[in-house]
């Protein structure tokens, strides 16, 4: 179900938990606290661990 | 039992020493049930530390398994020395499998740690934890020496060295001992800066329970909460793995420690007479709780890892090892239980954890905390900026389309001054005198004097840099080495909002926030060779100005900075130019090839290509073009398979080369006409392949509209 119709529909108080988790997924939290976690739900801890990486430099062109 | 196949042990907790140079009434080692460690050598010899390598590297050889964490631990581990933790580490990393990678850390009181140790533990990659129970108040009401005298001074002075060594800083562990008021204890560690801090509950089971609550039974719940809620109010950028923890536990990640969520064993301790135990915690239950019965010299770790003996422990971390009264309860799938020792009866382990009655108050707060907290808020750029997909076709012209980029810039450039406002804001409430004055002379400055300063590539990063650090991370280079605070940089954004943008395309500034992502990879040119690679820029420039003027203005607003770089990775024979989203608006350009340089047509093509990426990455961040960027899809330009987004951008680069590629061969002669040619070809059979791969991928309607803009006009010129 999209996000916006969780909310529209419930409240987020009355979210059973996994509508949570959607909830905070999709939220754009400024809480430090929830963004950590809002992070590792979008699989981006690694991102945020690290500033860049190697494979972040995915345009990489090479001349040969 | 369960039937399944052995855990897979990733971290080893190796005794070194087991003697300890301070007596903390609390220790699970020395005061509690278990009293093995008298018939313990005190340090760990050569020859154990030997095996203990040769059965690691067995088991990784067998378990093909990639990472793994030594943990030296004690006792005080440092009793046995720095060098001997050293020596253990490199043999151990010499031993396993090529390409493994041993992370390794010690524990430790603090007390006997030297500067000496540190940079020896610096340049050997181990991280150092220290332990430690608040200020000298609150440490001394445990953390006593033999002689009953405190170990804060020399403790809080090992945490003093340890801060100049952040590669090596890890964190800093805290017993809790409820008579200390939270907020002193979060005044205390918020000073110290640890990038983790853990606080502990005192070991306890049901049959020793928790000191003090028998008198006051919600003592250390309402201590708990407290703590959290200035936490979560105060000081939420600290990472305090607790409750770090338990929020993820919360939002139903799995759990990474054994105070939350169900999970598996992973941990293996090893004594220093070379026997293999449990967890090591489980000494608090009762007199040899952790032996199981084997020891490096006649056991495999795998045989350890299928022992009877670990399986035990292993159900206790799953549902159906949980007591009666857990599985009904519905917080099981975070609390999972709690920590099976705190769980330990004169029954067995079968109860809910002696501090259940905390851990369901704490969650419940905890989890009503997120939810008056959590909002949904939509994202400020796609709510200023609203593309239609005829716009978006335009987006494909490799002409100056002004009004596009103008809008999409300002977008752009809006959110960014927004993130900046809040960094320096942040900084300044945080004490820092040029940030407050910033704040100010940034509101003062020119609506158009704050956008552009805050859309620099180099100030871009400063931002992400300093958020990270708001937000309790530790950013790391591409090589993995943390990446210090950079305050001092507000002076230099403070003068750029006084006297403006240095104006022009700018080649090669030495400024620390373009370079300190790519670490020791990415060699930045300097000196004479710098100054050779910077005139055939210049003719680069001058040869787009000739084709397409409009393109140069283009590029002195979108992509100002040109770094000059060499990927120390990349093959001899291949100049690696690239671009990064963690710097946006920034080129780099590499020169060198087969020992020489390259020449200005092909340095037009690296400018031009990286500049082509920049422009769609502007698109990109206020229209989406790809609903899902899977399934992974062949790209003609890499051997392995890219995203979709990945095919696009090459699509939307090489549509742009061709154009320049078609003028190069019409307007010259001789080789460079010939060679001109050739990548006209290459680029054209390329093309061909990847317009339908990239057509059958999941676009959004503006993505459709752009591919099949791309597409039109590349069928014009061919």
């Amino acid at each position: 179900m999209p996000i916006d119709k969780i909310v529209d529909e419930q409240s987020l108080q009355q979210l059973a938990d996994d509508q949570l988790t959607e909830v905070w997924k999709h939220a754009t939290p400024e809480h430090p606290a929830l963004r950590r976690v809002h992070d590792k739900l979008n699989d981006s801890e690694g991102a945020a661990a690290a500033i860049t990486s190697y494979d972040r430099m995915h345009h990489r062109h090479s001349r040969s | 039992m369960l039937e399944q196949s052995p855990p897979l042990i990733t971290s080893f907790l190796v005794k070194i020493a087991s003697r300890c140079n301070l007596a903390c009434d609390y220790c699970y080692m020395y005061e509690h049930a278990d009293q093995s460690w008298r018939s313990q050598p005190t340090i760990m010899s050569k020859k154990t530390v030997g095996l203990l390598a040769q059965r690691i590297a067995e088991y990784v050889e067998k378990t093909g398994m990639e990472k793994l964490l030594l943990v030296f631990h004690g006792g005080e581990p440092l009793l046995a020395g720095s060098e001997r933790i050293v020596d253990a580490t490199i043999e151990i990393r010499d031993r396993v499998r090529p390409g493994t990678t041993v992370d390794a850390a010690v524990q430790t009181n603090g007390t006997l740690l030297k500067d000496s140790d540190l940079r020896l533990f610096q340049i050997h990659g181990i991280g150092v934890s220290i332990s430690i129970d608040g200020p000298a108040v609150a440490n001394d009401l445990h953390r006593l020496d033999h002689k009953s005298k405190s170990s804060f001074p020399a403790t809080f002075n090992a945490i003093r060295l340890l801060r100049g060594f952040p590669k090596v800083y890890s964190g800093l562990i805290c017993v809790i001992d409820p008579s200390v008021p939270p907020q002193r204890l979060l005044d205390f560690f918020c000073e110290l800066e640890p990038p983790n801090l853990d606080f502990l509950l005192p070991d306890a089971t049901h049959v020793t329970p928790p000191p003090g609550r028998d008198t006051h039974p919600t003592l250390y719940k309402d201590w708990l909460l407290t703590l959290f809620d200035l936490w979560f109010d105060h000081y939420p950028h600290m990472r305090i793995r607790t409750f770090d923890n338990l929020l993820e536990a919360i939002a139903g990640l799995p759990g990474t420690t054994d105070s939350f969520g169900l999970g598996d064993v992973s941990l293996l301790t090893i004594e220093t007479d070379g026997t293999y135990h449990d967890l090591d915690i489980l000494k608090i239950t009762k007199h040899g709780a952790t032996s199981l019965g084997m020891d490096l010299e006649q056991n495999s770790i795998f045989d350890v890892a299928s022992s009877e003996a670990l399986d035990v422990h292993r159900e206790l971390l799953s549902l159906v090892g949980l007591s009666l009264e857990c599985r009904r309860c519905p917080v099981v799938s975070i609390c999972g239980g709690g920590c099976v020792p705190h769980r330990y009866s004169e029954t067995g382990f079968g109860n809910p954890t002696v501090y259940c009655s905390e851990m369901l108050a704490l969650i419940q707060h905890a989890k009503q905390r997120v939810k008056d907290t959590l909002t949904i808020t939509p994202s400020p750029k796609s709510a200023e900026l609203v593309l239609d997909c005829d716009e978006v076709s335009c987006f494909d012209d490799h002409v100056f389309n002004k009004d596009l980029l103008h809008r999409l810039y300002y977008a752009e450039s809006t959110h960014q001054r927004q993130r900046l406002r809040s960094v320096i804001a942040a900084l300044g409430a945080k004490g820092n005198t040029e940030a407050r004055a910033l704040v100010d002379e940034l509101a003062e400055a020119h609506e158009h004097r704050q956008l552009e300063v805050s859309v620099q590539p180099s100030i871009v990063f400063w931002i992400s840099l300093s958020e990270q650090y708001f937000t309790g991370g530790i950013p790391k280079t591409i090589d993995g080495d943390p990446i210090c605070k950079q305050d001092e940089y507000v002076s230099t954004i403070r003068e750029w909002v006084k006297n403006g943008i240095p104006s022009g395309i700018r080649i090669n500034r030495q400024d620390e926030m373009l370079r300190l992502p790519f670490g020791h990879t990415i060699v930045f040119e300097q000196g004479e060779f710098a100054r050779k690679c910077e005139v055939i820029v210049r003719e680069a420039f001058d040869l787009i100005g000739d084709w397409n003027p409009d393109l140069i203005k283009e590029m002195r607003w979108l992509s100002p900075e040109i770094q000059l770089i060499h990927d120390t990775t990349a093959h001899p024979n291949k100049a690696v130019s690239f671009s990064d989203n963690a710097v946006p608006h920034c080129l780099y350009i590499s020169l060198r090839q087969d020992g020489g340089l390259l020449n200005a047509y092909d340095v037009a093509d690296s400018l031009i290509h990286e500049h082509r990426h920049q422009r769609l990455y502007l698109l990109q961040a206020s229209v989406p073009l790809i609903t899902v960027d899977a399934p992974f899809v062949h790209s003609p330009w890499r051997a392995e398979p890219r995203p979709p987004s990945g095919l696009l951008h090459a699509v939307y680069v090489f549509c742009g080369l061709l154009q320049w590629w078609i003028h190069i061969s019409h307007s010259t002669e001789g080789e460079v006409q010939s060679n001109a040619r050739h990548e006209v070809g290459i680029i054209v059979s390329k093309l061909n392949e990847a317009f339908p791969t990239l057509q059958k991928t999941s676009l959004t309607a503006a993505g459709t509209s752009l591919v099949s803009a791309l597409r039109q006009s590349y069928e014009k010129v061919t």
